[in-house]
């Protein structure tokens, strides 16, 4: 308690700032929210005016979130009394909103309705169609709320408390908040997915398939929700760097800001721009593809075939016809649409791009689960496919980057000492062809290790020597001194020695420089644990 | 959370290829290109960024070490948030840690700052430093680097002396010196009239022509005093309640004379037990004596590092066994230690013999002394008692 901050602290300004930015971001993923019910309930029951939908949803999130505030400071029956009167409050005011939206002449009728059935009147299923959904934004909102609260005070409790509880703490909270507007998130997708699907149950329902909901719905939603996430974990840093005692300057917040903003821009745009339809399906597309290769291929092999033909008329007495070339055509695009009148190629190339994208991203998910998942890998790898599959990419993996490395190399002495081509392509030669012997690979893994090193905090100067390098090393990473110093004697042997050297020495290289880079990865995890252990 | 992320994403964005649904297409666009730059962002801000510490490496104790830290973000984009923790001994601080957090504009370079006080002597490592950055919305673990320390020496206070008791038996050299036995032939200060007993060659022959009189040249006494320092940094051979104040005092003492000497132009060398943190062997290679000023800040630089070490095979008296064949006739040799016994008196004797002369110097709040010393010596050997820096000020006088 003493060690509080004064009030005027720029990082109390910016508790209160996010504090109201999380409040605004709320509302308007209620709105978004609302928009989506809106158009869903058009859909199922055309003649539904759910066009309140959106401001019934705002504007309970809002009441919600600023009635919160006052209630929190009662206890008891107050505060059950304040909760009963604010939902009867909503509920008519919900009404009379109703009542009013039309102007005097639809307020004439409802009292006229009222005359005749009160009850029925006030409680139409319009009304209680809105009520429901201004009641689930007020709970929800209400729940948001009370998180954001407890956000706000175990953030402040940083000054007294215990770093990992408190990060825990706020870690559990920023995760029942992010559970919320997934929540919403995934409804909304349901929800507006739905709407454009036919629906046909005999004598109940009957819908026609309608365009799909419209995209900058789901953008704005998408854009709130990451803003939502942006703000939680600004809040949780902040907390820790509080904790941390930490001196904050308050540039971070502005950029920030300006961050959040530039990217979301950035990934709007991009995702506006990239293919979200497509007129040839993934099948279609690879038989499509498939077909041109084998012609391009056929071709490959009637152009190397020619000379051979042609040498072949002289040694026969008839008349030999002539061959004749293949013909390398694009096979005729069957789409299933043709939307805004695109150009056929650029449909296709649209659908690559697509289908490219869509399987670049399995791909990439597989990879991020396989490359966590070590062991389900290890058994992979054993399986023969596998192992021949992993060599060859790791063989054109090596060879890219033996080129580039051999390149920027060259690159780098022609800077210095002027062109010498021949020079250049022999050396180039030896680099590319260097991974084949022993001492190739010796010197190539070693230069790997401490590319390897490098990224993990180990790097290698310019002036050092290997037993200087070796010297560093051992220093940063005590554990792995002995396999440093076997690597780095084996390596020089390799690099200055005249002899021979057996494969199984580059073998047994190779073994101990992934034993190092295991143990450089632990560290490594290790540090990372050590500097997350507070939050646990 | 990343990797349930990705395969969420990927599943929803196959799916949703595959039913044609726009709009989740493009939801699944924005969160996941998020999630990607966010993480090469991430990558890359700490790629590109090149840490620089400077600061004075070297100073004496008391000081003020201004440390800078220079960031230099090579790439376009900005680094949101960067937290900078830079470790440094408590020693050096009262602070222990010194932690920021910045947001450093693409292409920019800044500069932090922050201050250390050298407070005693000793070999520190600034660092190592770590910098911490994440994405802005918490898709990925926060991406962490560490660079190397840089190391600062405090050298060990400098008492400046005047006149340190020390006597020698070198002759011919720079300092002047009472015992007539150790006059110099190079610095003639005057004549007198011949008397009995007085050396042939010492007549001047000119002066005896132009007075009459047989004139005799009389030279100023002077000596060379080669000194070696044989420094004890076993704590187990100072007293028990001095095992810390009495080994620093003693550096302190070894420091002073080796600033006395150079000063005054003489060779002095260095041998000591402690351990020297960047020796892979853990021992401080023995100092040869010279007399040049780089060579007086390579002992002050050897007894700036040193550490105090326990249990160690050798002690003073092996030490002094060890070298002392090594050294020349006439050499002044000063063991500094904790502790005076029959022992190491024994080796000094031997050397006192070998024609050196040892000096015992006892330093401590606290003092083993078993000997039987009269008038400040035993058996004839020198023996100094400093129980503090106050009492080595007092060899100004």
């Amino acid at each position: 308690m003493s060690g509080r901050p004064p009030a005027d602290a720029p990082v109390w300004v910016s508790r209160r700032s996010t504090s109201s930015a999380l409040n605004v971001v709320t509302v308007l993923i209620f709105v978004i929210f609302g928009f989506g019910i809106r158009y869903l309930l058009e859909r199922l029951s055309p003649g539904t005016h759910a066009g309140y939908v959106p401001v019934v949803l705002g504007a309970s999130s809002a009441i919600a979130l600023y009635s919160y505030t006052r209630r929190k400071t009662l206890e008891g029956q107050e505060k059950t009394l304040f909760w009963v009167s604010e939902l009867i409050s909503l509920a008519v005011l919900l009404r009379v909103f109703f009542a009013v939206r039309g102007g005097l002449a639809s307020l004439q009728n409802e009292f006229s309705a009222f005359k005749v059935d009160f009850f029925a009147a006030f409680f139409n299923p319009t009304y209680l169609l809105m009520l429901f959904c201004g009641l689930v934004s007020w709970v929800l909102s209400n729940y948001l709320a009370a998180q954001y609260d407890f956000l706000y005070e175990r953030e402040q409790d940083v000054f007294w408390d215990d770093l990992g509880k408190i990060q825990n703490s706020l870690k559990q909270v920023r995760g029942h908040i992010i559970t919320v507007v997934v929540f919403l998130l995934i409804f909304f997708i349901f929800i507006t997915a739905i709407a454009s699907v036919p629906i046909e149950l005999q004598g109940v329902l009957s819908i026609q398939a309608a365009p799909a909901a419209p995209v900058w719905m789901s953008m704005v939603f998408g854009a709130l929700v990451l803003v939502m996430l942006s703000l939680t974990q600004f809040i949780l840093l902040r907390s820790r760097w509080e904790i941390d005692r930490s001196t904050v300057s308050l540039d971070v917040h502005r950029q920030w800001l300006v961050s959040a903003a530039i990217l979301l821009v950035i990934i709007g745009v991009l995702s506006a721009v990239l293919p979200t339809g497509y007129s040839i399906g993934f099948f279609e597309l690879v038989a499509l593809v498939g077909n041109f290769l084998l012609q391009v291929a056929t071709l490959l092999f009637y152009a190397i075939l020619l000379p051979f033909t042609l040498l072949g008329r002289l040694f026969t007495s008839k008349p030999v016809d002539s061959p004749e070339p293949p013909q390398v055509q694009i096979p005729p695009i069957v789409t299933t649409e043709s939307p805004g009148g695109i150009p056929p190629v650029l449909q296709l190339i649209r659908d690559i791009l697509l289908w490219v994208l869509t399987f670049a991203v399995v791909g990439f998910a597989f990879y991020q689960f396989a490359t966590s998942n070590s062991i389900l890998l290890k058994r992979l790898g054993s399986l023969g496919v596998m192992k021949w599959l992993v060599d060859v990419f790791r063989s054109i993996l090596a060879f890219f980057r033996g080129a580039g490395q051999a390149l920027q190399e060259q690159i780098n002495r022609l800077q210095k000492a002027g062109v010498r081509l021949p020079a250049l392509r022999r050396r180039a030669g030896q680099r590319l062809s260097a991974p084949d012997d022993a001492r190739g690979r010796i010197i190539f893994r070693y230069k790997e290790l401490v590319g390897f090193a490098g990224e993990h905090g180990i790097p290698r100067r310019e002036s050092q020597t290997p037993y200087q390098y070796r010297e560093a090393f051992t220093t940063q990473a005590p554990a792995v001194s002995p396999q440093v110093a076997e690597v780095t004697d084996v390596f020089v042997e390799a690099r200055y020695s005249p002899h021979d050297l057996q494969p199984q020495a580059a073998d047994q290289f190779e073994a101990r420089i992934e034993t190092i880079e295991k143990a450089l990865d632990e560290l490594s995890e290790n540090k990372a644990g050590d500097d997350e252990s507070p939050a646990g | 959370m990343g990797e349930i992320l990705v395969i969420v994403l990927a599943a929803l964005i196959f799916i949703a290829a595959l039913t044609r649904e726009t709009f989740v297409l493009v939801l699944g666009y924005l969160i996941l290109g998020t999630y990607l730059l966010g993480r090469w962002w991430t990558q890359q801000s700490l790629k590109s960024l090149r840490v620089h510490r400077l600061f004075a490496d070297h100073v004496f104790p008391g000081e003020n070490v201004p440390v800078q830290i220079t960031l230099n973000n090579r790439s376009w984009l900005p680094a949101v948030w960067m937290s900078i923790r830079d470790l440094h001994p408590i020693d050096l601080s009262e602070i222990k840690v010194f932690k920021q957090v910045i947001s450093l504009p693409g292409r920019k370079t800044m500069q932090l700052h922050y201050q250390l006080k050298a407070t005693r002597r000793g070999f520190y490592a600034v660092g190592p430093m770590s910098i911490e950055t994440g994405d802005l919305f918490g898709w990925v673990d926060q991406a962490f680097s560490e660079y190397r320390p840089d190391y600062l020496t405090v050298y060990p206070r400098v008492i400046p002396l005047k006149r340190p008791d020390l006597p020698s038996h070198s002759p011919l050299g720079a300092l002047r010196h009472k015992q007539p036995i150790f006059e110099d032939p190079t610095r003639p200060v005057g004549k007198r009239d011949y008397m009995r007993g007085d050396a042939i060659r010492r007549v001047d022959w000119k002066a005896s022509a132009a007075t009459g009189k047989l004139q005799v040249k009389l030279f100023e006494p002077s000596i060379d005093m080669e000194m070696m320092l044989f420094l004890n940094l076993n704590t187990d051979e100072y007293h028990a309640k001095s095992r810390f104040d009495g080994p620093e005092l003693g550096i302190v003492t070894a420091a002073s004379l080796s600033n006395w000497a150079v000063q005054n132009r003489q060779a002095v060398g260095l041998v000591t037990n402690g351990i020297d943190p960047l020796n892979t062997t853990g021992e401080i290679r023995p100092i040869e004596p010279r007399k040049t000023q780089a060579h007086l800040m390579r002992i002050l630089e050897a007894l700036a590092r040193v550490k105090l070490q326990t249990n160690r095979r050798i002690g003073i008296r092996e030490m002094v066994r060890t070298y002392r064949h090594s050294l020349s006739w006439g050499t002044t040799l000063v063991v500094i230690s904790g502790s005076a016994n029959e022992e190491i008196l024994r080796e000094l004797i031997l050397a006192r013999q070998a024609g050196m002369k040892p000096i015992l110097i006892v330093c401590g709040w606290y003092v083993e002394v078993n000997l039987p010393i009269q008038n400040g010596r035993a058996f004839g050997i020198p023996v100094s008692i400093l129980h503090s820096e106050d009492e080595l000020r007092g060899w100004q006088a």
